[in-house]
């Protein structure tokens, strides 16, 4: 009963909007409500390629894949430093205060995620908060350009992703066996050989899984490069949201989806096989 | 050193002395601060007060790669993402050693060891007995001048042990190392080591060789711990004619014999309460006037008495060890 329920959600969840996705890649774009004819109708196929001619061959979206999947890396890879020493940290720290340090990483997500954003914008603008302090304080005369820079795009990133890195990586450290650790030490290891051969080869499996959790969705980001980023971070996520609210052209907007699931689907694969082992 | 715990005091201004060469084992009950002292002196814990000194040199400030001691833990704490040639070699690694040094060196302990054919396994495919040696053969890689040993033959079956625990002992006398041992098992202790010291509440009550120990326990605690001796008062309701005097004696079950009548001193009347056949000996546990019990072995041929036979007992002034406290 409770399988034949989850087995339920998931098709109409998960699976019906995935096929409708990829089935209307192979329509045809239309100026009718919904604005697109669905490669099947009353007289069989009627679908088309074209769509998918598009976003293979324009450089734009080629572009457009890269940078995403580039942003998703830094973000990924900044997020794993970052995390894995924060998780470091939260499991050396006494039971009891382990509980408070992760209800603070955790924090951030009972307020609104777009008000998060809004209030790195507050903070980075020309006339926000940094360059006031800055420019008071006599550092700077005339304001930073700080605000839709590519570092802006990636602090708001970090920031935003940043708990889905600690989360799994400070599962994994806290349940790890410190007696390894003191046996590396034992046999002259110092602190960074034994974190280099020890602590993060354990830690692997949990390090796969916090990029993962952090590379899937940065890479169809959309609100973030749109408030922090520059207009030149054409991102995949922009342009789906461009194709489907501003071109219509629904056909186009989901062949990107569908490429950018297919590339995000190699990642996991890989997990899987290194998870198997 | 001392090392207190908050207000618990795990190590109360314990001092020990080992030898070059020597193989001592910490024997105590739980809370009795022995894994305490291991952990100060391989430089996982600092002591409150107090120093380390291995070879001449005070170590105790040292961090525990910087010290030329080597620990194999109760866990064997074997590193499970690298095979076994892998794990040996790692201390020699650290020590900057050449590799075709390491293989060299690789290869001579798992001679040692008997673990030929096995380094490439990773440690989940080995018995529990190979990674026990596995961990041996780690620790005692870089020939260091002391190895601790945390309870070393806790994690074996028992008919593992007694071979192992011997196997042990060999190679402590082949390399010439410094053995520390923390047991909480006193047939272990006294097996193996050249000297044991037993530990009570963060102290040594005893430091001395096993038959010392056995024979001639210190303080009633001692005599207690190491199983099963009888404890007499001197002025208790048996009359005893010692050598020396003392507030109370050991008495050691095996020195206790029937007699066809009981003599005036070193000797009493008792009810046999319960007869126990063990192989090798029996044994039999004997009221006293005075409510006093008393455990005697009779060696295997002897003939046992019944439970509620009146049987007379007595000992030589010999067998009665003198007690401080």
């Amino acid at each position: 009963m409770m399988r034949a329920a989850g087995w339920l959600a998931l098709g109409v969840l998960v699976a019906a909007p995935l096929l409708i996705v990829l089935a209307m890649g192979f329509g045809t774009a239309t100026s009718g409500v919904p604005p697109v004819i669905p490669p099947w109708g009353a007289g069989g196929w009627q679908g088309s390629l074209e769509a998918w001619g598009l976003v293979l061959s324009d450089s734009f979206y080629r572009d457009a894949l890269w940078q995403s999947l580039r942003l998703a890396f830094i973000t990924g890879a900044l997020c794993l430093v970052l995390g894995f020493g924060m998780a470091l940290g939260i499991a050396a720290a006494p039971p009891a205060r382990q509980f408070i340090w992760l209800a603070l990483v955790l924090l951030p997500f009972w307020t609104g995620f777009l008000l998060r954003v809004s209030a790195w914008v507050g903070l980075l603008r020309d006339s926000g908060w940094v360059n006031t302090m800055l420019m008071q304080a006599g550092l700077i005369e005339t304001p930073l350009r700080m605000l839709h820079t590519e570092g802006a795009m990636i602090l708001g990133m970090v920031h935003a992703y940043l708990p889905f890195a600690v989360l799994p990586l400070y599962a994994s450290l806290a349940r790890r066996d410190l007696t390894l650790e003191e046996a590396a030490a034992d046999l002259g290891a110092g602190r960074w050989r034994v974190l280099f051969t020890i602590t993060l080869p354990l830690a692997a499996p949990a390090l796969a899984a916090a990029f993962l959790l952090v590379f899937i969705p940065a890479a169809g980001e959309v609100v973030i490069p749109e408030l922090l980023g520059g207009p030149e971070a054409l991102l995949v996520g922009r342009a789906i949201w461009q194709e489907f609210f501003q071109t219509l052209d629904w056909p186009a907007a989901a062949a990107l989806a569908t490429a950018l699931l297919a590339l995000l689907l190699l990642p996991v694969a890989a997990f899987q096989r290194l998870a198997a082992r | 050193m001392t090392r207190r715990f908050g207000a618990a005091v795990a190590l109360d201004a314990l001092s020990l002395d080992v030898g070059a060469g020597e193989f001592v084992a910490l024997l105590g009950g739980s809370g009795s601060g022995k894994s305490t002292l291991l952990r100060l002196v391989a430089g996982f814990d600092r002591p409150d007060a107090g120093r380390i000194h291995l070879e001449g040199k005070d170590i105790t400030a040292l961090p525990p790669q910087a010290r030329d001691v080597a620990m194999m833990f109760q866990s064997y704490a074997l590193f499970p993402h690298m095979d076994v040639a892998t794990n040996i070699a790692y201390g020699l690694r650290r020590a900057g050693m050449g590799a075709r040094e390491i293989a060299a060196r690789v290869a001579e302990l798992v001679a040692l060891l008997r673990l030929e054919g096995l380094q490439r396994r990773r440690p989940s495919q080995l018995s529990g007995g190979q990674q026990q040696r596995v961990a041996l053969a780690r620790a005692l890689a870089r020939r260091p001048a002391l190895v601790l040993l945390d309870e070393p033959l806790a994690a074996l079956d028992a008919g593992l042990r007694e071979r192992t625990g011997l196997e042990l002992r060999a190679l402590q006398r082949r390399t010439g190392a410094s053995f520390v041992m923390v047991t909480h098992d006193q047939a272990e202790a006294l097996a193996l080591a050249d000297r044991v010291a037993l530990l009570e509440a963060g102290r040594i009550a005893q430091f001395d060789t096993p038959r010392a120990l056995y024979e001639r326990p210190a303080t009633r605690a001692v005599a207690r711990f190491l199983g099963a001796a009888n404890i007499l008062e001197a002025g208790g309701p048996v009359p005893l004619d010692a050598a020396t005097r003392a507030p109370a004696y050991a008495l050691r079950p095996e020195r206790i014999a029937l007699r066809p009548t009981a003599p005036a001193r070193n000797g009493t009347e008792a009810v046999v309460e319960e007869v126990a056949f063990r192989g090798a000996d029996t044994l039999l546990l004997a009221r006293a006037p005075g409510g006093l019990s008393l455990r005697v072995v009779l060696v295997a041929g002897q003939a046992a008495p019944e439970p509620g036979q009146r049987v007379a007992l007595g000992w030589e002034a010999s067998a009665l060890a003198p007690l401080s406290a």
